[in-house]
């Protein structure tokens, strides 16, 4: 397939995700800030200055959680509809949407018609922003029910060919990503709670399980109890769970897998394989001698050198 | 629901007595029983599925967005078996004598050496590449893809506007204008039996299959300028319907005389290109320096007889509008035949007494530069002011051999929902003809309309729209 193409899907697949998490992210934020707010302001505050560290979205201006600005208007604002903001959902739908149009004959009617569309509402909503806080979140499960059409459409209509394999070889990336940088953000916070008596503690773990859709998932397979170092465990080496980080992983090796062979994409397949290798069997050292935050930290750098690998073995030949 | 008649001009729909002709009774009949404001809907409806579907072009230099939708009118228009099979007839006829002509003055040159035209006018076009000269393109074929414009007189003759034997486009618009109607409109087709059209796609991939030198194992690709070219929707839609690569400049890449495109398991051979870029982009080596949309080394590759291109290089020059005052004489020289469709009478600025009398009679002539397409650099004399008249008359004698003149050809009107009604806009005729083993024209074509009251601009990028063309099968008179 052209590398050009190819390298179009592999953005497609990047940025849904992005907009996906960033959209689930703003949503499973604004409520446990809610259930925050009355306890402790300062504590709902760091919520959302925490979800912007998260998603690489705290270059702009200083946004407050509070009754005067709006509750989580400015938050949806900014994250949902902001142009100027690079991880606007608006923004990640327009350049999936862009990509699309450059990789047109790769995909189907279904999967560009769902992008278009999703993409004109977003454009739409931004002409008209909702000015109350409950009308705005409703805009954003809107929104994440359209990207799920678009994933579904993905899922159901392409054909299983290396153009899909990019697209799902850059969700995998992206989503791998997002899992680390949101643990590496949200576990030292969580850590210093630990030693404060809070009534709100497990409910801050429940929202980081729900933060990666996991809450469900988890549950079936450890039961209600929401244990610090379980959760921890489930969201870092849970093979079954489709935003632990060894499942990103493995699908990443999967992905690499079914496409053509040469040296940059053989570093690419390597550098995830030692990864997958230490998630597999490492757990116990990776927990105690160096940390959970260190080692989201590290596993970013590998990922991120595997995804320069992969363009220079299949993008730029 | 009311139809009226455009004073002047053929009515496509009423004939003069203001009853409808016959092959359009039954579809007034059937427009009468859906009221207005559900036709109001359904036009809704198509305009936010083309919206949808990304059936958009860009307008150069717009500033409110880049991307628009090209407007569709949902009043088909209808053409009659008769009428279509000699317009078939003419069509291949003329297209036959473009390819003989441009094989000739590539060529022996016999059309020059005999004085059918002149040497200098066509040794003056810009679009006449030397560097080409004696080559001889795959299968002999130069003009793979022409779409010819059509207009009709008072008296419903039709005539040949322009030849496009560059890159014509707006077949995708055929196609896609067809698929919408069959959503929209169901109700309509059950009364006629129309021509399906897409069958087109798959002709074309014959005609690109049958002239790539590789004749066992052929690998043809598009080659257009990319997202932001006005055309690109019907680049990517070509792509898709025939399953072959779309590809850009910078995806190619010519090595030892052949064309490879970079994949992600490697290059992997090209040996035929259907380019949707002008030929002074095509090679920076050999046309336009400056080029970024083309592939160096390409024309090499071409010379070699290793890549096809359609179409190919050097063929615009054929369609060049001084070039078009000759057509008649080439075909009788050509083929020994009378030319079945007639043209508009053309005054020529290459000849000294024609250019008199085109600055005589401004004001009667509708002038053109010869070498623009797309409606750019024309003057509109009987709707032209002293001024206006004044600054071209200045502009031609600069450069006489760079306009021809026509007189004022009244267009045919067409019944168009604008509103609430059924009012009469002018229309044109784009039938696309593709030529390779045989010539073989598409039953269909693309109607542009000219959706202003008393405009005759039909052109998409001033404010032109379009409708579906119903071509009837025998069966259907």
């Amino acid at each position: 397939m052209l590398s050009r193409v190819a390298e179009s899907l592999y953005w497609i697949g990047r940025y849904l995700e992005r907009a996906e998490n960033v959209t689930r992210l703003l949503m499973v934020t604004t409520e446990v800030a809610v259930e925050i707010e009355g306890l402790d302001d300062e504590l709902a505050q760091s919520q959302w200055d925490e979800l912007l560290a998260a998603v690489g979205a705290d270059g702009g201006p200083p946004l407050r959680f509070t009754q005067a600005s709006g509750l989580a208007l400015p938050y949806v604002q900014w994250l949902l509809l902001d142009e100027s903001n690079p991880v606007s959902v608006r923004n990640s739908l327009a350049h999936a949407r862009e990509n699309s149009r450059s990789a047109r004959e790769a995909l189907t009617l279904e999967v560009f018609l769902d992008l278009n569309e999703s993409h004109r509402e977003l454009d739409r909503l931004s002409q008209d922003v909702p000015r109350n806080p409950v009308r705005a979140l409703d805009e954003v499960r809107h929104t994440h029910r359209a990207i799920r059409t678009i994933l579904g459409a993905i899922e159901h209509t392409l054909s299983r060919d290396e153009g899909w394999t990019f697209m799902k070889l850059g969700e995998a990336f992206e989503r791998t990503q997002r899992t680390l940088w949101v643990l590496g953000t949200r576990l030292p916070g969580l850590e210093e709670l630990a030693h404060r008596d809070l009534p709100i503690f497990y409910g801050l773990w429940r929202a980081l399980l729900r933060s990666m859709a996991s809450l469900e998932n988890y549950r079936t397979l450890e039961g209600a109890d929401l244990e610090p170092d379980s959760v921890l465990r489930f969201l870092l080496f849970e093979p079954t769970a489709p935003r632990s980080v060894h499942c990103g992983v493995v699908r990443i090796a999967q992905y690499l897998d079914r496409l053509p062979a040469g040296p940059d994409s053989d570093e690419a397949r390597q550098i995830v394989g030692r990864l997958n290798a230490r998630l597999r069997y490492d757990s116990d050292e990776i927990l105690g001698e160096q940390g959970a935050v260190a080692f989201c930290a590290a596993t970013s750098l590998a990922i991120a050198s595997a995804h320069d690998a992969v363009g220079r073995g299949f993008f730029r030949v | 629901m009311r139809w009226s008649r455009q004073d002047t001009g053929y009515d496509e729909i009423l004939a003069e007595n203001g009853e409808p002709r016959s092959h359009y009774a039954r579809l007034l009949e059937l427009l009468g029983e859906i009221d207005g404001s559900e036709l109001n809907r359904r036009e809704r409806l198509q305009q936010l599925s083309l919206l949808n579907q990304g059936i958009t072009f860009a307008v150069y230099g717009d500033e409110e967005g880049t991307e628009r939708v090209f407007p569709f009118d949902f009043v088909p228009r209808i053409i009659p078996a008769s009428e279509w099979s000699r317009l078939e007839a003419g069509l291949v006829q003329r297209v036959t004598a473009l390819n003989l002509f441009l094989k000739d003055i590539y060529g022996e040159r016999a059309c020059l050496k005999e004085g059918v035209l002149p040497w200098e006018l066509v040794l003056s076009r810009r679009e006449y590449k030397r560097e080409l000269l004696g080559i001889q393109p795959p299968r002999g074929v130069y003009t793979h893809i022409v779409g010819t414009d059509l207009i009709r007189d008072d008296s419903g003759e039709y005539l040949v506007l322009e030849d496009n034997c560059r890159c014509p486009s707006g077949v995708s618009y055929v196609i896609e204008n067809r698929n919408l109607l069959q959503r929209s409109f169901p109700e309509l087709f059950s009364a006629y039996p129309v021509h399906p059209v897409e069958t087109y796609p798959s002709d074309l991939l014959d005609v690109l299959r049958f002239v790539a030198p590789r004749s066992d194992a052929p690998n043809p690709v598009i080659l257009s300028p990319g997202v932001y070219n006005s055309a690109y929707f019907e680049h990517s839609f070509l792509a898709r319907e025939m399953g072959i690569p779309l590809v850009e400049g910078s995806d190619l890449v010519v090595d030892g005389s052949h064309v490879f495109m970079r994949t992600t398991s490697g290059l992997q051979r090209v040996d035929c290109i259907y380019r949707r870029i002008d030929d002074d982009f095509l090679d920076p080596l050999v046309f336009n320096r400056d080029s970024t949309l083309g592939v160096p080394g390409l024309i090499n590759a071409y010379r070699a007889g290793n890549v096809a291109l359609c179409n190919a290089p050097g063929a615009g020059v054929a369609d060049d509008k001084a070039i078009y005052a000759y057509m008649p004489e080439l075909i009788r020289f050509y083929l020994s035949e009378d030319p079945i469709l007639a043209q508009v009478p053309t005054y020529v600025g290459a000849r000294p007494d024609d250019f008199a009398y085109m600055l005589d009679h401004l004001d009667e002539l509708v002038v053109k530069t010869t070498g623009d397409a797309g409606g750019y650099g024309m003057l509109m004399g009987p709707f032209s002011t002293e001024e206006e008249r004044a600054s071209y008359r200045d502009e031609m004698r600069n450069n006489p051999d760079g306009y021809i003149a026509q007189n004022l050809v009244e267009l045919s009107s067409h019944g168009t929902w604008i509103g609430e009604e059924f009012v009469p806009r002018r229309i044109d005729l784009r039938p696309f003809v593709l030529c390779g083993e045989g010539i073989q024209v598409l039953a269909g074509g693309l109607t542009r309309v000219a959706l202003k009251e008393g405009s005759y601009v039909v052109n998409s990028s001033q404010g032109g729209g379009s409708k579906d063309t119903w071509v009837l099968t025998g069966a259907g008179g």
